[in-house]
């Protein structure tokens, strides 16, 4: 019911815009302007308070029933469409690889019904709509640190999680396949034939990092369609461009900011694409400008609404995007630092850049699961791909195909140099390059097997098949363990309970805290398993609403007053919240001497000693010490004896506030501010407390216990002086 | 010559990628 309308809407205005563009990509592009015109109006809708059954029934029959006539139309017209796409794609393999594709959507829309939704949905894409819809509109969602960001999909997802739950919110992202498809088969087109967009389909699907895009909540999808159907609008090999295909890529760019802040980095990057397209179409480089000005004129007038939200807010209309550097909402509090969860200690230079796709390709593995690796392609198809758009054979040399590949390598370039110098070495915000990557590599691929056909034959089943083998395996596995959800209830409880770790924490906060007079404040911040209204409380990204964790105590128990805090939850397997414990420790250790001797074991007993014998465990304890170059390491260098500098000390700890919030907790545990309701969860990591404030803010709490003497002070080494068995 | 030196680049770069896939597979690393 709710694609037609959309379909019908997008189909005029970009029958408006660029009459004469393919009509696969027109059908793409109305898709994909349909939704974006469905977002805005759900946004209005909440602005206006009306999150009811009623409105979004009404949002969605009205279109439907007003365009029947429309749909069946286009409906008639479905056999010749389909006979013009087999006569594009007449050979068997090529069928084959549709199948594999057709296949590989057909479960990705199962797995759109999982329950157990990823970590992105539960803290934040689905978080956020789930607080809206609670209080009925499009209200300030402050405990939510993201809740500032462009909200395009969001406010599908609010649609969907109302009128069908997980399922169709998950379906809305899913339909975001077909543009990308057709995106896809149009820059293949213009890069010499429709089988390179084909190959380049399979080489981004077949990614394991895109594995979750089309299902799990998470707004990638949506987002690097929009920016690579711009790319298809400005390549696509007609003809050259005109006023309304400026206006229309200026939309589609428009709304990838809406939809992430990163549309912003993905701007910069493809107005020198643009500029130099125009320039080779019109021979001018002043014939540029008019077109790009609009172009960037409407890529920012499209997310103003949200910027404004934002601003209006917050003071701060990209708030907390680059916060660090903006400062633009300087009184508010929270910390939120994209660095606090991905990695940043890749070298930031030029031979650095330079092996940049290398790493992400092979080293990169922090933070980062087995199944987001990126496609091997991408790196070993780059250099051929470079050497012909450098040096094409004679034939192609001032062909549109040559051009298009190099506008595809510049834009990848360009995109990857944005990510290297501005975000951390994280692949999943490097999407529009994998796209032009996956375009690039086909089309080396595609050269391989026209020039060596021998050689051919073996490579690209090899480089097309290997890495998607193993994406249909996840898929089809993720498929086998949702169908039972879509009939049982218990089938999707026990879904969410296997793969949200301490979920039973979460049911039993639903079944026993008040969701009207209870309020948590939550390190966990998985917040859309909870009934009750929860603040997220994670160093690192915590709600503006709650003083920095290094604030004084008798600030935070005001400011937990403020807010009504009742309830506290601490998730003590994240394992920045195991370091604060640690650091804590450590430092508690040292006290205010310049070098100690440690040793294993006298210094685990006295971390259990400093109550946070059941956080860390004796494995963690040494993998955490190791991380942080503490010289708690059982490597026999020393006889297990090490020492503990100052300077080390202070390096460990200039990891973060999270050791200070350790600090604080402890404290307040010690005091009887936090009482312990339950834990669940591996270790019993995930723990419910009650908060129990004291009738005033200056209320003495009680030290930490003294555990200095759990090592041995630096004047009583050196080593061969330590006792025997403290190895 | 260049089609055979090709594939032998992108034969070293698949073989590096999957023994890393499989080795962080092996070791249950998780994401955030």
């Amino acid at each position: 019911m709710i694609v037609p309308p959309l379909y019908h809407l997008g189909r005029f205005t970009v029958g408006s815009l660029a009459r004469d563009l393919d009509p696969d990509l027109r059908t793409g592009l109305s898709l994909c302007i349909g939704f974006a015109v469905l977002s805005y109006v759900v946004m209005v809708e909440g602005f206006l308070d009306s999150y009811t059954d009623l409105t979004f029934w009404l949002t969605i029959a009205l279109p439907f029933l007003l365009t029947i006539p429309l749909t069946l139309r286009r409906i008639k017209k479905l056999p010749a469409r389909w006979a013009q796409w087999r006569s594009a794609f007449p050979l068997p393999w090529d069928r084959f690889l549709w199948a594999l594709i057709g296949l590989l959507a057909l479960l990705d829309l199962i797995n759109a019904g999982n329950a157990a939704v990823g970590w992105d949905a539960a803290v934040h894409h689905y978080a956020f709509p789930g607080a809206l819809l609670r209080a009925g509109g499009l209200v300030d969602v402050p405990a939510i640190p993201f809740s500032y960001y462009p909200s395009l999909i969001e406010m599908l997802f609010t649609l969907g999680l109302k009128v069908g739950g997980v399922f169709a919110a998950g379906a809305m992202t899913w339909v975001f396949l077909i543009p990308l498809a057709v995106a896809l088969i149009s820059l293949g087109k213009s890069a010499g034939s429709p089988r390179i967009g084909l190959w380049s389909i399979i080489l981004f699907l077949g990614a394991p990092l895109t594995f979750e895009t089309p299902f799990s909540g998470v707004i990638d999808l949506p987002f690097f369609t929009f920016c690579i159907l711009a790319l298809a609008v400005l390549l696509e090999p007609e003809r050259g461009i005109t006023w309304g295909r400026v206006v229309l890529i200026g939309l589609l760019i428009g709304c990838a900011s809406a939809t992430k802040h990163l549309g912003l980095l993905f701007l910069a990057a493809f107005v020198p694409v643009f500029i130099w397209k125009l320039v080779r179409d019109t021979g001018k480089f002043s014939n540029s400008l008019g077109p790009a000005m609009l172009m960037i004129l409407l890529s920012l007038l499209i997310p103003l609404p949200w910027y404004i939200r934002s601003y209006v807010l917050t003071g701060d209309p990209l708030y907390p995007f680059l916060a660090n550097i903006l400062n633009l909402a300087g009184d508010r509090w929270g910390s939120f630092s994209v660095e606090s969860f991905a990695r940043t200690d890749y070298p930031r230079n030029l031979v650095g850049f330079l092996f940049y796709l290398w790493h992400l390709t092979m080293d990169y593995w922090d933070l980062r699961p087995w199944y987001w690796a990126v496609h091997p392609a991408w790196l070993a198809l780059l250099p051929p791909a470079i050497v012909w758009a450098i040096a094409p054979p004679r034939e192609t040399r001032l062909s549109a195909r040559i051009l298009s590949l190099r506008i595809i390598l510049l834009l990848a370039f360009l995109t990857m140099a944005i990510n290297f110098f501005l975000a951390p070495a994280y692949p999943r915000y490097l999407f529009p390059t994998w796209l032009c990557l996956s375009l690039s590599s086909a089309w080396a691929l595609s050269e391989t097997r026209r020039h060596w056909p021998a050689t051919g034959r073996i490579l690209v089943p090899i480089v097309l098949a290997l890495p998607l083998v193993i994406v249909l395996g996840m898929a089809g596995k993720r498929a086998i363990e949702v169908v039972p959800q879509y009939v049982s209830p218990d089938a999707r409880e026990r879904a969410v309970s296997e793969s949200v770790p301490g979920y039973e924490t979460f049911a039993w906060a639903n079944e026993h805290l008040n969701p009207r007079s209870d309020v948590i404040l939550s390190i966990d911040p998985k917040i859309y398993y909870l009934d009750t209204p929860a603040i997220i409380s994670k160093p690192g990204i915590e709600s503006s609403l709650i003083v920095p964790w290094d604030s004084q105590p008798t600030q935070i128990i005001s400011n937990w007053r403020d807010l009504g805090v009742t309830y506290f939850m601490l998730d003590t397997t994240l394992i920045s919240v195991k370091h604060g414990f640690g650091i804590a420790f450590f430092s508690a250790v040292l006290d205010d001497r310049d070098a100690v001797w440690l040793d294993i074991t006298t210094t685990r007993a006295g971390a259990d000693e400093f109550g946070i014998g059941d956080i860390l465990s004796d494995e963690e304890f040494l993998r955490m010490s190791a991380l942080a170059g503490l010289p708690i390491v059982q490597d026999g260098t020393r006889e297990g004896c090490h020492l503990l500098s100052r300077e080390k000390m202070e390096m460990f700890q200039s990891w973060g506030r999270d050791w200070q919030m350790a600090r604080t907790l402890l404290r307040f545990i010690n005091a009887g501010i936090l009482t312990e309701e339950f834990r669940s969860g591996p270790g019993g990591g995930l723990r419910v407390y009650r908060v129990h404030l004291p009738p005033t803010d200056d209320a003495s709490l009680p030290d930490l216990p003294d555990v200095t003497g759990w090592c041995l002070a630096y004047e009583e080494g050196p080593v061969d002086r330590l006792p025997a068995d403290s190895t | 010559m260049v089609g055979i030196l090709i594939a032998t680049w992108v034969a070293i770069v698949y073989a590096l990628f999957f023994f890393n896939l499989i080795a962080n597979f092996l070791s249950g690393q998780k994401g955030v």
